[in-house]
């Protein structure tokens, strides 16, 4: 008898799984979402120095204030990289075993960050301000705890390249998404899943542990909690891509998403976790709508060679713009005006972020990538 | 052959189907649910929760009532500028507004609690014209329904609309949007009628929103002209809120911004959604709904609550509601559309 006989007559077909596609949409807002970081710290600049430009006064009254979103546009941002990566990096786990996986986003993370934080170092060792502290003198270990990123448990914290402590939650995300590649592929809903319940009892034991503990367990129980809160974003990105390739469905991504989505608001309930404002959860609503509605873009903007250009650009963007903006802008400022201080940070963000890609960022990808083969 | 059909396609999308199904529940549970509790002295712990966990964080207020209105507004909008004809427009409001506004007029007058503003408003025969014919708030006299705004708002947006149709559709909108922002501004500190009309005029760049949609999708716009448009329809709304006390602490813009994300999301999409059961019969019996509720569920909540218990209240409500609104429908509404 042919096997094919045994075989059911009507066997229920799934839908196949979508192939991982080029997001244009989302090199469109990585774009928004760097210039939206740029924006918060140039804000942030004028608000700290107790002075008033125009146009952050503006964006503050109009935008900020009619919306209710963080002061200086915080987060708003940050949640869209976040959640950007969350979707991406979920994109290739189709076609990347854990160890490759890994791999390929430490050398994307690593090169970068290990040139330009000796270069930070220097200049606040040189007396400028390159964040929103200013940072007193640094030793040789605090360069090398910032390279590694363990500046940020230090007492007192060291700032370094202040941006960077958005890395670790990247990191832990990549993490348990290389753990998880096996289980992605089989039972794809599985693992935020599991994240939204270790998510929930850091949560409650970091909260719980405020008045019981003190010293270090106390410093490690809030950053635990810290990244608790933070981890939900991505997660929520993951289910976003997890949806867009079918391989969950969508109303199990938006039941687990909307798990993530109260993990949030509960952690801004008990506060204390973040510091960017009270309209986190708005922002964070808003962002993901916002990115659902990217995914589809495929206009001639989101396709322009400009925008991939500027879009592959932004993790140099990221780690520079505050090095590059602040002491110009603090040089400047009394001398030329606000206007020009800006511009002239922004393009020496510009002209620094194009060299660190094209000489530090790219070839180190290729060289590590040759290596991995 | 080329095709010679130059009928717009006034088909309604599967995903605004369900946007309108949405905005319906969420009108309902504000205003026939959420705030008769509230007036009435009952504050259920899963309303509380509802407001600490979904309302405060998103900033939505009002029990997510305007944001049923604002979506109703959009997809107003999108409709008209779809090129639904007049004559449909007029047979699915006119015969619920003027069926609510004589059924609450006749429940007021019997000593009941329909939804009106103020609670218990008198009735006199210029409060009942001038409701019938939405120019109450404008007129000063009290709202028989007081969920009859809305209406007001699409009329006012409506008649501009079609006032610049022969316009390019960039130069409607910006037609639309200055007369409508002038109205804002100049009601802010006008008289009381102005006022009032300013007021109403604030909520109408939702609707010019929808048409902006619409043209955008249809390509009669770029992309980027709709944006900008978009924005200086937002603009007027922040405009209404810097002026009007009215506007004060409750975040419509806000409200508004998640309204706009809501059907540039569900536009697209729906194929499934919109095609069940449920959606099409709260989509299509939408307004009859809201009517509905706003006069007999209130009526009959009102009635029941001080004889039996309030969830036994609750569900007659609701059943008054469904079976009040399916009898507008069926026995109003669709004889009026399949009339020529």
């Amino acid at each position: 008898m042919s096997a094919q006989l045994t075989e059911p007559a009507t066997a229920p077909v799934e839908p196949p799984a979508r192939r991982p596609e080029r997001l244009h949409g989302l090199d469109l807002l990585r774009v928004l979402a760097s210039c939206l970081v740029v924006f918060g710290h140039i804000a942030a600049y004028f608000t700290l120095s107790h002075q008033h430009w125009w146009l952050t006064d503006w964006v503050e009254t109009e935008i900020v204030g009619s919306l209710h979103l963080n002061a200086n546009l915080g987060f708003l941002g940050v949640c869209t990289f976040l959640m950007i990566s969350g979707v991406v990096v979920t994109h290739v786990t189709a076609r990347e075993s854990p160890g490759t996986f890994l791999y390929r986003r430490v050398s994307r993370l690593a090169p970068l960050l290990w040139v330009v934080t000796p270069v930070v170092w220097l200049l606040i060792n040189l007396g400028l301000q390159v964040s929103s502290t200013r940072d007193p003198h640094l030793g040789f270990g605090d360069l090398l705890s910032g390279m590694v990123l363990t500046n940020f448990f230090q007492t007192p914290q060291i700032g370094l390249v202040g941006v960077t402590w958005t890395l670790w939650m990247q990191i832990i995300f990549y993490c348990y998404v290389a753990a998880a590649i096996p289980l992605l592929r089989r039972r794809p809903w599985l693992p935020p899943t599991i994240v939204a319940a270790v998510c929930f009892v850091t949560i409650l034991l970091s909260t719980l542990s405020r008045n019981a503990t003190t010293g270090s367990l106390h410093m490690w129980a809030h950053q635990l909690g810290q990244w608790a809160v933070y981890l939900p974003v991505l997660c929520i990105g993951q289910l976003i891509s997890l949806v867009h390739t079918r391989a969950v469905h969508r109303y199990a991504g938006l039941a687990i998403g909307a798990v993530h989505v109260l993990l949030f608001v509960w952690a801004d309930r008990i506060g204390g976790f973040t510091f960017q404002g009270n309209a986190m959860p708005r922002t964070l609503l808003v962002v993901t709508a916002v990115l659902l509605l990217m995914m589809r873009a495929k206009g001639r903007i989101s396709r322009s060679k400009v925008i991939a250009g500027w879009s592959r650009r932004t993790y140099a963007i990221y780690l520079v713009h505050l090095a590059c903006l602040y002491p110009l802008m603090n040089a400047l400022l009394p001398r030329v005006g606000p206007e020009l201080a800006v511009l002239a940070g922004l393009a020496a963000t510009a002209v620094v972020s194009d060299v660190l890609h094209r000489f530090v960022e790219m070839p180190a990808e290729r060289f590590l990538r040759r290596k991995r083969r | 052959m080329a095709d010679l059909d130059t009928r717009p396609d006034v088909r309604t999308l599967p995903g605004l189907r369900v946007v309108v199904a949405l905005a319906t529940v969420l009108v309902l549970y504000s205003y026939a649910c959420a705030l008769w509790l509230n007036r009435h002295g009952y504050s259920p712990a899963t309303l509380v929760a509802i407001r600490d966990w979904l309302n405060k964080p998103t900033g939505i207020g009002e029990d997510f009532g305007v944001l049923g209105i604002a979506l109703l507004l959009l997809v107003a909008g999108f409709r008209l500028a779809q090129g639904v004809p007049l004559r449909r427009v007029l047979v699915a409001t006119v015969p619920v507004l003027v069926v609510a506004v004589t059924a609450s007029t006749v429940v007021l007058l019997l000593g009941g609690e329909p939804y009106s503003g103020p609670q218990g408003a008198h009735v006199t025969p210029l409060a009942y014209v001038t409701n019938l014919v939405l120019l109450d708030r404008v007129a000063g006299q009290p709202a028989l329904v007081a969920l009859t705004w809305p209406l007001a708002v699409a009329a006012l947006a409506s008649i501009l609309c079609l006032a610049t149709r022969r316009l390019p559709p960039w130069a409607g909108l910006v037609v639309q949007l200055v007369v409508l922002g002038d109205l804002a501004l100049f009601g802010a500190s006008g008289a009381a009628p102005l006022h009032q009309l300013g007021l109403l005029a604030g909520f109408t760049p939702l609707f010019v929103l929808g048409e902006v949609l619409w043209h955008v999708r249809s390509q009669r716009l770029h992309a980027l002209a709709g944006a900008a448009l978009g924005a200086v329809a937002f603009g007027v709304l922040v405009l209404t809120e810097q002026h009007y006390d009215e506007w004060h602490g409750r975040w419509y813009p806000v409200t508004a911004l998640y309204a706009l994300l809501i059907v540039l999301l569900a536009a697209p999409s729906g194929q499934v959604a919109g095609e069940t059961a449920v959606v099409r019969w709260l989509a299509s019996r939408a307004l009859w709904l809201i009517a509905s509720g706003a006069v007999l569920g209130w009526t009959v909540l009102g009635l029941g609550y001080r004889h039996l218990p309030l969830p036994l209240s609750a569900v007659a409500a609701l059943v008054a509601t469904a079976a009040f609104a399916e009898a507008g429908h069926r026995f109003v509404q669709r004889p009026l559309r399949g009339a020529r």
